[in-house]
């Protein structure tokens, strides 16, 4: 979920509607615009919420209602983080939280979120190999489409529309053998033929190739996580449960977050 | 924040001090040098690592913060990236908006000594040295 101005009231409101266990932000500027995340959760009658720090990391911010200890931050740069998450009895998962290079203002360019899709892709290995395990999970403001260089190149993320394809331990490109891949159902969530928004940013802009509605916000997970993702779940949020996040033209409301947010749930 | 105000004393101060011949040394030396010395200006609690890698035609190497009692908590500082011959000018990149250029191992201490000792590092240290001292778990040394 990217928040831009306070919101207290729609994510307090969200963490009741939706029974939210992990709240995953990015860029938030609780300095500057004031917004406290975990104030604003603790009005919830649900229950109480703890920021899970990430020392040094700027972009992505945690909040959790699950006992401590059990999400934890495990690597970190500015824009990204990998997070242990550890339940009772359950299979560790990592989750790889990350707000990525925007398209716009120049010089950003598509060989620039390339390269930052390749270094937040490094960065999830270097994860994987140091707990020896692949049940990743990715979500975040990633600031590409689902189909852009960054997403889908096997140098990148490597994500691909088809779970069958994503289950291949690798691939070969042009002689080297590339993987892992990551499935990527946020292919699903672009267009607006289930009666949801057609994307998650709205951008009307005077240039011929203009797609205006975009799926910046996506979640990502390898074969090896597949069995504890509920993938059914996956869906742009319109709602907090009181108000609408969308204007009566269907764009999302800025003055509440240019982003709508992404749901998902893990069977854990 | 006394662990901040003890780490102001601590690394890097002597940066310059500890490269006795940086003309000889290649960017990964110089690294691996400040990654020791974090090391021991912190009596172990904290870690600093190189990790070398390759994109495209660069060397990158990535300066990890590594917390050892914080259950191996990792925090990527900066890259730096260069060509493989020669190994300089090197490319200093703290973010996307924050990319230095370094002519010579000296220019690359300058650069660093500046990363290393701006407020926004100290900081980081200071927050990860912190977080031991509450969970009162310190490295042994």
């Amino acid at each position: 979920m990217r928040l831009k101005n306070d919101v207290r009231t729609n994510v307090t409101r969200l963490a009741a509607h939706l029974n939210v266990d992990v709240f995953i932000f990015v860029e938030p500027p609780p300095d500057s615009a004031g917004i406290d995340r975990n104030a604003a959760l603790n009005k919830s009658a649900v229950s109480h919420y703890h920021h899970v720090p990430a020392v040094g990391c700027t972009h992505v911010h945690v909040s959790s209602r699950l006992p401590a200890g059990e999400i934890t931050a495990s690597i970190a740069a500015r824009r990204f983080v990998v997070y242990r998450l550890a339940r009772p009895k359950q299979p560790q998962i990592l989750i790889a939280a990350a707000h990525l290079l925007a398209k716009w203002p120049p010089p950003n360019s598509l060989d620039n979120q390339r390269s930052f899709a390749e270094d937040f892709s490094k960065f999830i290995r270097r994860a994987e190999r140091k707990h020896k395990h692949t049940r990743t999970v990715v979500a975040g403001d990633l600031n590409m489409n689902p189909s852009d260089t960054g997403m889908v190149s096997a140098d990148g993320l490597h994500a691909v529309p088809s779970r069958t394809v994503a289950g291949r331990p690798s691939r070969n490109v042009n002689g080297t053998h590339k993987g892992p891949l990551f499935f990527n159902p946020s292919f699903s969530l672009w267009g607006d033929r289930k009666k949801r928004p057609p994307g998650t940013t709205y951008l009307d802009v005077n240039i011929a190739d203009c797609i205006f509605w975009s799926v910046f916000d996506q979640v990502l997970y390898r074969e090896a996580a597949a069995p504890l993702v509920n993938d059914d779940s996956l869906c742009v949020i319109d709602s907090d449960g009181t108000t609408d996040l969308c204007l009566p033209s269907g764009e999302p409301d800025k003055a509440v977050s240019g982003h709508l947010p992404v749901f998902f749930a893990l069977k854990v | 924040m006394t662990e901040n105000k003890e780490n102001n004393r601590a690394w890097p101060q002597d940066l310059l001090g500890i490269a006795k011949h940086p003309s000889e040394q290649t960017p990964q030396d110089i690294l691996q040098i400040q990654a020791d010395d974090l090391s021991n200006k912190t009596n172990g609690r904290l870690h600093g690592r190189v990790d070398v890698g390759a994109q495209g035609q660069y060397i990158v190497l990535d300066f990890f913060i590594v917390a050892p009692s914080l259950e191996d908590y990792e925090y990527r500082l900066l890259k730096v990236r260069h060509k493989l011959v020669p190994s300089y000018p090197v490319e200093v990149i703290m973010s996307s908006k924050d990319k230095r250029k370094a002519s010579s191992p000296e220019t690359l201490l300058v650069i660093l000594s500046d990363i290393f000792r701006a407020s926004a590092t100290l900081s980081i240290i200071g927050q990860l040295l912190d977080l031991i001292k509450i969970q009162g778990n310190p490295t042994p040394t």
